[in-house]
């Protein structure tokens, strides 16, 4: 699917449409919804914004990359020029003072905020039936929930009353209601997105994420929002990488294939010693190939006839790197290859044919002819420069850690050669994070199933679409096999103990005496905190509340919260292991499509369930996305979850797009 | 496990919120069948197994000690129920 943002801000920079007008029809399109999606419309300041924005790009300025784009945040993102309840009594008259970096980094990029959506109160639960001002109804059925906690901002962009909408995803909150309403629900890496102005609830798991339509706007709004901001000490430098790589520039010997001194050492055994003092001009890209011949000759006491015959059968005695070659051969078709060798004159030529260098590099720098060697930095410079392209756009493979670090100091990404299949792993992760809009995955994946979550109490259909989805990258050449994660029918019980008992510490800052709802009927201080509290809260939130106060209080401590983040460790373990053979693992979002209203609300224990499969991930701080895969008998949308390695977004929503834009063939 | 009465009204308690009776029947029966089902974990074998805190390896993130942009006390004071002075008010403690 296409971008629906990039068409937008496109239409509004060239003029064809206006940020007013976008904001406009956005905001009518809001106030015309009934399934109680959106708690507040941020009508003057989204205009106003609006107006600041088309006057820029009149001036010629730079209106940024969601230059008039308006989107939604779910309501416990910090705003201004609105109110912030987290569908709370608590906040319900609460006006935040600053703004959520994220909200603050959508904006510097030119996207206005027409509204706040609707949650379940403080994002606790799974259906949005706990908000403090009505259920909202499902994009697709009313009769239904539109899952939560961020089910308002999953229907807005189901609905097309905004093309994104932000959500916070602490067990599944973005992932799960992005499911039941058919649209693509993004919760990345734990700490590539600050939280900062996002009201907390569990926060070793809460991140902050996407809802979209396509999975290029969810890459591009995750471009934006990655990243610290020094107010949320918990996010990482910004990994998911803005670099783009267009060339692979490779040293040769000890790389592609064992070189003349290996092979001479081999001959020679005796004479190691001599050969390698006597290399070292040659090293240094000195001296001719006649000198080269004599001086081995000379070494090991050979006539040079010889000596020489025996260096061009060099070639049959090498050890090439086939599979390194091969995957040189496959980078080509994407990006530029270079290689880059200090080497004697006319040894290279022995090694590869010019078949072959036309075979496998776009260009070859060799030390002796530019009377450069490195790691001095012109000749990484000129290799750049011959393939087009800049330093920093470069990945560069050696097996010297100087030469390595040479090219590091220059800007390109440095790659230490030790591992070859290690290295190539690495290499293909770099290329699929690097954000090349025009490279998708090349490489054949290994993709685990997780049996335990299409087992006995998930819906057919769900198993259906999970198995159809299966298929697809099958076909698509991808292997799909049933991996076990035993652990996953713990992550539930770990996630109901470790969540309360981060968030019920969380919310006692809601006391009724700094900000909030205070009781009007407090007289002692103790009432103040005790009413203001019972009056502000939904049942949900005091159970929750209280079975973090049960799982940290003495005696059940260590029986519960010491052994959950104990068996949070061997769920993780599990994960890892999987990870070392596995690129992905894919799975449903959750046992069911959206249930009736009403359904669960009487047994918060069947409703914790909704969470099942998209709470280990959570635990584990691993990104995951959930991706519509179609719908049941009934019509109702069903998703799917890719679950990737902690910090490859890149890799994994590139993938995504892969399968995505194989759908619609 | 049986979650009494005594150890709900334990927990609001703990957890500062006043409890009307009837929210105490029913509440004691949801905690009772959650904690039943988190009491799941007891069977798990964890001996010798490191606890998980947070997942990201990152500690003591140091920032610069310098002075920044930050709200002004008018503008905190201003999300308070009650202010007098300069400062929030809340019932007489002593």
């Amino acid at each position: 699917m296409s971008s629906e943002i990039l068409r937008i801000v496109k239409s509004v920079k060239s003029g064809k449409s206006s940020a007013h007008a976008e904001v406009e029809a956005a905001i009518s399109r809001a106030e015309a919804d009934k399934t109680n999606a959106i708690l507040e419309i941020v009508r003057e300041r989204a205009l106003k914004r609006a107006d600041e924005i088309d006057q820029k790009i009149v001036a010629g300025k730079d209106a940024g990359r969601l230059a008039g784009v308006p989107f939604i945040a779910k309501d416990n993102f910090l705003t201004l020029g609105s109110k912030t309840t987290a569908a709370s009594k608590m906040l319900e008259n609460f006006e935040a003072p600053l703004q959520a970096t994220a909200i603050e980094r959508l904006e510097a990029e030119g996207a206005i905020c027409i509204g706040k959506s609707n949650l379940d109160s403080f994002a606790h639960g799974g259906s949005t039936e706990n908000s403090a001002f009505g259920v909202t109804k499902n994009a697709v059925d009313e009769t239904r929930v539109a899952g939560g906690s961020s089910g308002g901002s999953a229907v807005v962009v189901a609905r097309g009353i905004v093309p994104f909408a932000l959500g916070s995803d602490t067990g599944g909150s973005i992932r799960q209601p992005a499911s039941f309403n058919g649209v693509i629900g993004y919760k990345p890496t734990y700490g590539m997105i600050s939280r900062y102005g996002v009201v907390a609830m569990a926060s070793s798991t809460d991140v902050v994420g996407p809802i979209a339509r396509s999975v290029e706007d969810v890459e591009l709004l995750c471009k934006i929002l990655a990243g610290p901001d020094g107010r949320d000490g918990t996010v990482f430098p910004n990994y998911f990488s803005k670099r783009r790589i267009k060339a692979i520039i490779t040293d040769c010997f000890g790389v592609l294939s064992t070189g003349i001194l290996d092979y001479l050492d081999e001959l020679y055994p005796k004479h190691h010693n001599e050969i390698f003092e006597m290399h070292k001009p040659f090293d240094k890209g000195e001296g001719t190939f006649q000198q080269f011949v004599k001086t081995y000759a000379d070494a090991v006491g050979s006539n040079q006839e010889d000596m020489l015959q025996k260096i061009q059968g060099a070639r049959s005695k090498a050890k090439r790197n086939e599979k390194f070659l091969s995957s040189i051969e496959n980078w080509k078709k994407n990006y530029k290859i270079g290689l880059l060798s200090n080497v004697t004159p006319g040894l290279f030529e022995i090694y590869f044919t010019p078949e072959e260098e036309k075979k496998y590099f776009d260009d070859v720098v060799l030390s002796f002819q530019e009377k450069l060697v490195k790691p001095d930095p012109k000749i990484y410079e000129l290799a750049a420069r011959r393939l087009g392209v800049k330093p920093e756009e470069c990945i560069f493979v050696d097996d010297s850690q100087a030469n390595v670090d040479a090219a590091t100091a220059l800007g390109m990404l440095g790659v230490l050669f030790d591992d070859t299949e290690k290295v190539i792993k690495d290499i293909d992760r770099i290329l699929s994070q690097s954000q090349d809009e025009t490279v998708g995955v090349s490489r054949k994946l290994k993709i685990g199933l997780t049996k335990e979550f299409i087992g006995d109490g998930v819906d057919q259909s769900v198993i259906d679409r999970t198995h159809e989805f299966a298929a697809k990258l099958e076909k698509l050449g991808h292997t799909v096999e049933e991996v076990g994660l035993p652990m996953a029918k713990y992550a539930l019980p770990i996630y109901y103990i470790v969540t309360p008992a981060e968030l019920s510490s969380n919310l006692a800052r809601y006391d009724g005496v700094r900000y909030g709802l205070r009781a009007a009927d407090a007289k002692t201080l103790a009432e103040v905190y005790g009413r203001s509290r019972d009056q502000g809260f939904v049942d949900e939130n005091k159970r929750r509340i209280m079975i973090g106060s049960y799982v940290l209080s003495s005696g059940y401590f260590d029986a519960y919260y010491l052994q959950a983040q104990k068996a949070r460790t061997l769920l993780i373990r599990e994960f890892d292991k999987l990870f070392e053979e596995y690129d992905f693992l894919i799975g449903p979002v959750a046992p069911t499509p959206a249930f009736k209203i009403g359904e669960n609300i009487a047994d918060p224990l069947k409703m914790y369930m909704a969470d099942i499969m998209t709470a280990p991930a959570s635990l584990a701080g691993l990104p995951a996305l959930s991706l519509p895969a179609g719908i049941d008998k009934n019509g109702l949308p069903i998703g799917v979850q890719i679950i990737g390695r902690m910090k490859d977004d890149g890799a994994l929503l590139g993938f995504a797009r892969s399968v995505e834009g194989a759908k619609n063939d | 496990m049986k979650i009494t009465r005594e150890e709900v009204r334990r927990l609001a308690e703990l957890s500062n919120i006043f409890l009307a009776d009837e929210e105490i029947d029913y509440l004691s029966g949801d905690l009772e069948k959650i904690v039943d089902y988190i009491s799941e974990l007891s069977e798990l074998d964890t001996v010798g197994v490191e606890p998980t805190y947070q997942v990201t390896g990152l500690e003591n993130v140091w920032q610069a000690d310098e002075v920044g942009e930050h709200l002004t006390r008018e503008e905190l004071l201003a999300l308070a129920p009650a202010v007098r002075d300069n400062c929030v008010k809340v019932p007489k403690v002593l």
